[in-house]
């Protein structure tokens, strides 16, 4: 279980259970993170991007160029006002038996808007990869706006990629049901988000 | 305790509840039966204050006030409590962390003071006793994978913990197998009190077999046809709702 990790600050927004093997650099407002995980390593990864970091866009670059190493990514934005954000994320596959996991979530309030960009690559020698991408994302307003983009590029045919993106508003019918029990809106309303969120928010982290 | 009078609402633009009257006082247990699409959940649902209905004519009176133009959560802090047909899953979320919340929310509402978590656990689990549930319930997510039978004893559950004054049951029994259709019944029967009203929705007279109505009133086409005592429910039973033709 992730959640039983403990995790590093790299950089505002940033965590890792590891501080070797990552590069994070900063140009203006872009941020740019480089991992390259080495032979039989298992890496863990969580971003947080909200009011306290924010970086306008993200670069996310994992390379595999080392047998059997595992990164497990798990991202949350949540964006209100006009706020906006622009991740990028790439899982360069190049050599074989690697797994890269990455559950990302939205919530975006008011006309915040993200834009998510999933790149997920394997190359001809990659064979027995393993890549999963998924991408959720919660609109708590008419005005707020994701924008995003799975993709897969495979050369290889012995591997078990998956990908997926969803774009959704908040569960009326949960609402209702929250609120026929007595709770108030608000808090409901923070429940059902809080509910979204959950799978992210369970890592338990700590500043270095 | 309740009293609708001349209540109209719509869906849209589609009319369903076309003038209902109907006084529940506090000790009666009334049974609403008719067939699909008679307005017998749209009633439930306006009665619980449910987005998408409007309500054009008419007032829901409980304990002398009209809640038509209530939130839900004010009604549920009156003491109106809805079981649902079709109860929501809510994945992430706690179930014992939702029952407490709802419990908590509903007494701060009423100015009481909220329990803490022991003294939740020792109330709540007698409860669940009642509907013949274990702990290990408390943990999963709110009615996320729950089979039939288990969703409706939740709402049994939940209509235990809240002790609303008035509990209006739409369809609980659609569905449901011999023992878990004995175990609402029993949730019913315990909350059965002098000071308590009781709304029963169903289509079929089943359910009447193990609660015994003191009332029973016929909805079809957005009105309340006929009224009488248990035995109309035998004679529907019997003869179907062919009468209504």
């Amino acid at each position: 279980m992730l959640s039983s990790n403990k995790l590093n600050a790299i950089s505002p927004g940033i965590f890792c259970d590891q501080v070797e093997n990552i590069v994070v650099r900063e140009n203006n407002d872009e941020i740019h993170v480089q991992v390259s995980p080495i032979e039989n390593s298992s890496t863990q990864l969580l971003f947080v991007f909200d009011d306290s970091s924010c970086a306008k866009k993200y670069k996310i670059d994992v390379d595999f160029t080392r047998l059997n190493a595992t990164v497990d990514i798990r991202g949350l934005y949540q964006l209100n006002e006009k706020q906006t954000v622009d991740i990028q994320t790439t899982m360069n596959h190049l050599v074989s038996h690697c797994e890269s996991k990455q559950i990302w979530k939205g919530v975006l309030r008011d006309s915040a808007k993200a834009k998510f960009d999933g790149k997920i690559i394997v190359h001809p020698d990659a064979q027995k990869t393993v890549a999963n991408l998924s991408n959720k994302n919660l609109l708590l307003s008419k005005t707020a706006e994701v924008n995003t983009k799975p993709t897969l590029e495979i050369y290889a045919d012995d591997v078990r990629c998956t990908h997926g993106a969803t774009v959704g508003f908040l569960d009326n019918q949960a609402l209702f049901y929250l609120r026929s029990r007595g709770i108030e809106e608000r808090e409901a309303h923070q429940m059902l988000v809080d509910a979204f969120v959950a799978e992210i928010a369970d890592f338990e982290v700590i500043s270095r | 305790m309740l009293t609708i009078n001349n209540l109209h609402a719509k869906i849209g633009d589609v009319d369903i509840l076309k003038g209902i009257n109907l006084t529940i006082n506090a000790g009666e247990v009334h049974a609403i039966m008719g067939p699909n699409g008679s307005g017998k959940t749209t009633l439930s649902n306006v009665l619980a204050g449910r987005d998408g209905y409007t309500v054009t004519q008419g007032e829901v009176l409980f304990f002398g006030e009209n809640i038509v133009d209530l939130t839900p959560e004010a009604r549920a802090a009156l003491g109106l409590f809805l079981a649902m047909q079709y109860p929501v899953e809510i994945p992430g979320v706690n179930n014992s962390y939702f029952l407490k919340t709802a419990l908590n929310s509903i007494r701060k509402q009423r100015g009481e003071s909220p329990l803490d978590a022991f003294e939740f656990m020792q109330l709540i689990k007698t409860h669940l006793t009642h509907v013949g549930m274990d702990e290990a319930f408390l943990k999963r997510s709110v009615n996320a994978g729950f089979s039939g039978g288990e969703k409706k004893r939740n709402e049994i559950l939940q209509m235990l913990l809240l002790q609303p004054k008035f509990a209006i049951l739409d369809e609980t029994d659609s569905g449901l197998d011999v023992d878990a259709l004995q175990v609402v019944a029993q949730g019913v029967n315990r909350l059965r009190d002098p000071h308590r009203g009781i709304l029963l929705i169903t289509h079929y007279q089943r359910l009447l077999n193990y609660i015994e109505p003191d009332f029973v009133h016929v909805l079809a086409r957005g009105k309340i046809v006929k009224s009488g005592n248990k035995t109309l429910a035998h004679e529907i039973e019997t003869n179907g709702y062919a009468f209504l033709e």
